[in-house]
């Protein structure tokens, strides 16, 4: 079995040496199409930091009865840092809003009124899981429910706008990367499928002599994960430059940590062999078909 | 060693081998006879499954291998060697290469490869040439190496199609001394040819085919 994936693996590297321009396009176009994805993750990893730093001013207002008693409405904040999805809260009492006033206005509400009509409130933040439209929707309508609760409130237009922005955007990174998918698995399987025309021969004959399907399919797989991994190769580098060149220019604005690097080097490999064995299990089974 | 029992084989319905019935001895040459087309080369196919049988047996070192699966034919062309009138030389591979190949197919370690090549390539006089390229070689050397191809595994059968059809009448000649020394180790050897003044004067057993069947 270990000779036999020898000698497969030596016919691979022979084939691919004997078809060299072929074999360097066939590299360059998943390199290429690796460097696209790549850029498209590092993106993807950037906005969704961007998005999280956003997403930490998602807040729900929460203004109690004016009547109730101070006690009452501290109860009733209390109940509600119990419920799914509230990370934390601050309550604001009377003296606290005059404060935050005075601070927005710069003047004194009791000046102004002679008396601090400024109900009890408490702004609560919103766990991670649950910052989105529709969890934070219905966190407003089971706080309003509350006997004790005058309103709840939210920034409910910046919040739908922001979901569907994301929506979007990623819908588009995942559109360009199945469609650069597609056409590199297009051009990897056509390549290897002129290799194995020109070949046409050669398997004939080794089925001849006793091949098997798997015998002459294996040192073209072999071919197609070696093209993944150059290509890997060449995206790996031409991200370095890129990385350094952003780096200089930009700054910090792209903010990749060292996990997500290795991340990027691992699945550029296992991305890159993974499109080089589509293609060639595709152009292998278009052969056999025709 | 070989035996066909009433076999059809066709590729339409009236192309092919009809109701065929046979039988090669273990260290016997036998000739399959007849003008183009009579179905010398379709009998061959049938024995290394490179069609379907329609009907009958074929039976092949006691095994009945007409209904094989698919994935069991390999196994069968391991065991028979391959002799053809083009040689089906990998014209891209030395002389070496080329007669290692069916044993790399085998998976054999490399070491016991180039010892048994060595071996027939010295059996069949090519050991000088075996680092130059097919089309390097004459005719009666391709087809030389065609043979040491298809011994180099020792198999029990030997399939010939008109293996001296490209060649001159001396080299065929030596071709068919050196298929007829194989038998002597115990080889069945069926060799289609249309030329019969060449087997005449060795008086083996023939099979004359006519349009798909057995003249008596």
């Amino acid at each position: 079995m270990i000779n036999k994936f020898i000698f497969l693996l030596q016919e691979s590297l022979v084939s691919i040496f004997r078809t060299k321009l072929p074999s360097i396009v066939a590299s360059l176009a998943i390199g290429v199409s690796l460097l696209v994805l790549s850029v498209a993750y590092c993106l993807f990893i950037s906005f969704e930091n961007l998005t999280l730093k956003f997403k930490d001013r998602y807040t729900v207002e929460v203004f109690f009865l004016n009547e109730i008693k101070e006690s009452d409405a501290i109860k009733e904040f209390n109940k509600v840092l119990l419920f799914d999805g509230i990370e934390e809260g601050v309550f604001i009492d009377k003296k606290h809003a005059a404060n935050i006033f005075k601070k927005e206005f710069d003047e004194d509400i009791l000046n102004i009124l002679g008396a601090n009509p400024l109900p009890f409130s408490a702004i609560y933040t919103i766990s991670e899981s649950y910052r989105d439209y529709l969890s934070i929707n219905e966190i407003t309508n089971k706080i309003e429910l509350l006997k004790s609760v005058d309103i709840a409130v939210y920034e409910k237009d910046a919040i739908i706008k922001f979901d569907r922005l994301i929506k979007n955007i990623i819908a588009f990174i995942f559109a360009i990367s199945f469609f650069i998918v597609m056409v590199v698995v297009f051009f990897v399987s056509n390549t290897i499928l002129l290799v194995i025309y020109s070949k046409k021969e050669d398997i004939e004959i080794c089925k001849l002599l006793g091949a098997s399907n798997l015998f002459v399919k294996i040192p073209y797989l072999i071919e197609g994960m070696i093209y993944g991994i150059v290509g890997a190769i060449v995206s790996i580098c031409l991200l370095y430059l890129l990385y350094g060149l952003t780096d200089y220019f930009l700054y910090s604005m792209i903010e990749i940590k060292d996990y997500d690097l290795v991340k990027i080097v691992t699945l550029n490999f296992l991305v890159g062999i993974f499109l080089g064995l589509l293609g060639s299990s595709k152009a292998l089974a278009s052969y056999v078909r025709n | 060693m070989i035996e066909f029992q009433k076999v059809t084989a066709t590729y339409k319905k009236d192309v092919g081998v009809f109701d065929i019935s046979f039988q090669v001895d273990s260290g016997e040459m036998v000739f399959l006879m007849g003008p183009t087309g009579a179905g010398k080369s379709t009998v061959l196919k049938a024995i290394y499954r490179g069609m379907e049988v329609n009907k009958g047996k074929i039976i092949i070192d006691g095994e009945n291998i007409s209904k094989l699966n698919r994935h069991k034919i390999p196994k069968i062309r391991q065991k028979i060697g391959m002799i053809f009138q083009d040689f089906k030389l990998l014209n891209n591979r030395t002389v070496l290469e080329n007669v290692a190949l069916p044993l790399r197919i085998m998976g054999l370690p490399t070491e016991l490869i180039y010892n048994k090549v060595n071996d027939t390539l010295s059996k069949v006089g090519l050991k000088k040439l075996y680092n130059s390229y097919p089309l390097e070689l004459s005719g009666g050397e391709q087809q030389r190496v065609c043979i040491a191809r298809a011994l180099v595994k020792n198999p029990k059968i030997i399939l010939a199609d008109e293996p001296t059809g490209n060649l001159d009448p001396n080299v065929s000649d030596e071709i068919l001394d050196l298929l007829d020394l194989f038998t002597e180790s115990g080889s069945a050897v069926l060799m289609s040819t249309h030329n019969f003044p060449l087997i005449k004067p060795r008086k083996k057993r023939f099979i004359e085919l006519s349009e798909g069947r057995i003249v008596d």
